[in-house]
């Protein structure tokens, strides 16, 4: 296998990495492994296996159409209800840009005590440098080596000398621990299925598939990056679930916080750990800044026909690139308001669950079109296990604003 | 919708909506202090550079301020201010305990750090107690 | 699309709003409408589209279109999304394809043009905005 063969592998490892593992796994798997343990970690499992199919949906008709998932929102949904999807998109990911900065910032404050918000326009000019500066398969190669270090938690799982039972009949209890109550459990499974299934990872993923001049001779590449990103991201999900439960459960302690989310990887590995832990989640973070910010700022541009993306200079891109550096800015500004960035990534997980459904509809479609795809559609399997999640998103899109306010956020 | 925003943020106005305010007052109090000390620990254990310990423990002690501030703020129902007065009292020496630490660990002074944090298991004994009185 | 060679082609599915590529394979918009001539057997015939904001917001409608319409109107130096005959499409499949160059056609794309000249090419490794 050639060394470019292997390191296209990282497209998958940076979708997983910084795609799955962004700030909302980092405080909603903690929060979860906390209060539930491993209860919810089924969700995860069932996450893993909806965004897989979806991811790979989009990466063949990328390869096939030689279009990316977006741009389908408008030609088959129309002006309006493209509209409608794009502006979803845009609150969802947009929003989420803002959070992932500051996950960069106090990935900076774990090992400095430097106040976040000092960091806040540090990380955006080193995001707003990387990107201008860097080809995408570099960053891409830097983000998919250095984010596992991430993998750190699944050591820490280790090194903590867990009751494995214990850990066992956790993840096969699928029900509240005792004391919570039912709707709080439902709410924290939506809430994780929206810090998973993020459809950000579909358009960034099929974006690149794109930029990488995918054809219909690169889908052995294209699923083996889905089936190694993926469910690596999962693993390292539920590692955060089991070390909160391990070290958080007895002791009553809630996650609130970043350091938090760090604390039982301390305790496992001690500084060591701590670095790779800091270092990890600074690659998580900026991948999912680099993943969020180009996805908005592809969507943006896929609806209206502009050129965008790192093949051609910035310059033949400039509509794409204003809107994008516009976005960071505003992110930027944003988080140093003060504004909560753990509140405001959990309403943005949230959200994100509610607009499934508008995210893999259209994918979907498109997958299963004969006309635009030809011999290439879908098989029994993807349509399957596509429809299922559709269906399943469905029912959280109805759930999760009744259970958010009946549970008080999680909390009542 | 606005029917629903409202439910989100109503102050509890009865007596059993006030006992369980208090309640989880106090659960994250517990959480709080139990997070301040395992910071200690590992301190103490030198599994943690200070930098990354002050950061969580001026967290914790931020957060206990803003939940005492907002259990403060709820209008206690009918014959429910001796309740108040106990979580809040407690309340005071979770943040002040708390605030110690922080400012010694923002001094460098790691073992002070170290020896508070474990003075916190007293602490830790006193809120159970209250969320007892509080339950019964 | 894959390329085919249908002889009949769908208004909705394969012109309007479809990715709009200059002569170069470069994008430079979508169809954001288009313009039908009645004839004299009463036959609708598609004779030519337009791209731009002003167009899509006539289409979008409401307060938003509307929002988009004016915007456009004001930014642009002459006409907004002026209209182009359906004689400037060189191929239908696998893109929509112009045959002239966006170079070629200074009425179109204006706020790509601006942005690329004034904005992003006078800052250091922008490139160049030549179009």
């Amino acid at each position: 296998m050639s060394t470019s063969k292997l390191f296209s592998f990282t497209l998958g490892t940076l979708s997983a990495i910084g795609g799955f593992i962004d700030i909302g796994d980092l405080v909603a798997d903690a929060l979860v492994g906390a209060r539930f343990g491993l209860r919810l970690a089924w969700v995860t499992v069932l996450a893993v296996v909806g965004i897989m199919c979806y991811a790979e949906m989009s990466g063949r008709i990328a390869a096939v159409t030689k279009r990316p998932a977006f741009d389908l929102a408008r030609s088959r949904l129309g002006p309006r209800y493209g509209l409608v999807a794009l502006v979803g998109a845009f609150l969802v990911t947009g929003l989420l840009v803002m959070a992932e900065l500051s996950g960069i910032a106090f990935s900076f404050q774990l090992l400095t005590d430097i106040s976040y918000l000092f960091w806040v326009p540090v990380a955006g000019l080193v995001v707003a440098l990387f990107l201008w500066a860097l080809p995408f398969e570099i960053l891409e190669r830097i983000y998919g080596i250095v984010g596992l270090s991430m993998l750190v938690f699944v050591v820490a799982v280790w090194q903590l000398h867990p009751d494995w039972g214990h850990l066992w009949h956790s993840a096969t209890t699928p029900s509240p621990t005792p004391g919570e109550t039912w709707p709080i459990y439902a709410f924290l499974g939506i809430t994780l299925v929206g810090a998973q299934m993020t459809p950000y990872e579909m358009f960034f993923f099929s974006s690149g598939g794109v930029e990488h001049g995918w054809g219909p001779r690169s889908f052995a590449e294209m699923r083996t990056n889905v089936i190694v990103g993926f469910p690596l991201g999962g693993l390292l999900a539920i590692a955060i679930q089991a070390v909160a439960l391990v070290v958080f459960y007895p002791a009553g302690i809630q996650v609130e916080h970043i350091t938090q989310t760090v604390l039982p990887v301390v305790v496992a590995l001690g500084k060591v750990g701590l670095a790779f832990a800091a270092v990890g989640i600074f690659a998580a973070t900026f991948g999912a800044t680099m993943e969020t910010l180009f996805a908005t700022g592809y969507d943006i541009a896929q609806y209206f026909g502009w050129s965008y993306g790192k093949l051609q200079p910035p310059a033949q891109a400039a509509r794409f690139t204003a809107v994008t550096a516009s976005l960071l800015f505003v992110s930027v500004a944003l988080a140093l308001t003060t504004l909560n960035p753990i509140q405001v990534t959990i309403v943005a997980v949230v959200f994100s669950a509610m607009l499934l459904p508008l995210a893999f509809l259209p994918v979907l479609l498109v997958a299963n079109d004969h006309v635009v795809m030809g011999q290439y559609r879908n098989g029994k399997l993807s349509n399957a296990i596509g429809v299922v999640t559709l269906g399943v998103s469905c029912l959280i899109s109805v759930a999760a604003p009744v259970l958010l306010v009946y549970t008080r956020g999680g909390s009542g | 919708m606005t029917a629903a925003l409202w439910y989100l943020v109503w102050p509890p106005r009865t007596q059993a909506g006030y006992t369980h305010q208090a309640q989880q007052t106090i659960g994250k109090f517990r959480s709080q202090v139990a997070t301040a000390r395992l910071w200690g620990r590992e301190l103490d254990r030198d599994h943690t550079f200070l930098a990354t310990a002050s950061v969580g423990l001026d967290e914790m002690e931020t957060d206990a301020t803003n939940t005492l501030d907002q259990f403060a703020a709820y209008q206690p129902p009918a014959g429910q201010e001796p309740m108040r007065t106990e979580v809040t009292t407690l309340g005071d020496a979770v943040v002040t305990d708390l605030g110690e630490l922080r400012i010694a660990a923002r001094q460098g002074r790691t073992a002070t750090v170290v020896r508070k944090a474990k003075r916190l298991g007293d602490l830790l004994d006193r809120i159970d107690t209250t969320t007892s009185d509080v339950s019964s | 699309m894959s390329p085919d060679h249908r002889s009949t082609r769908s208004l909705r599915l394969d012109l309007l709003d479809q990715q709009v590529l200059d002569g170069t394979e470069r994008p430079v918009g979508r169809v954001d409408e288009i313009e039908l001539e009645a004839g004299q057997d009463g036959t609708l015939a598609v004779t030519g589209f337009r791209l731009g904001g002003a167009a899509l917001g006539r289409r979008v409608g409401g307060a938003v279109g509307h929002a988009m319409t004016g915007t456009c109107r004001r930014l642009a130096d002459d006409e907004a999304s002026p209209l182009l005959p359906i004689e400037s499409l060189k191929d239908w499949s696998p893109r929509l394809t112009l045959h002239r160059a966006l170079s070629e056609l200074p009425e179109v794309a204006g706020l790509e043009r601006w942005l690329g000249k004034h904005v992003v090419s006078r800052i250091p490794g922008g490139g160049d905005a030549r179009v």
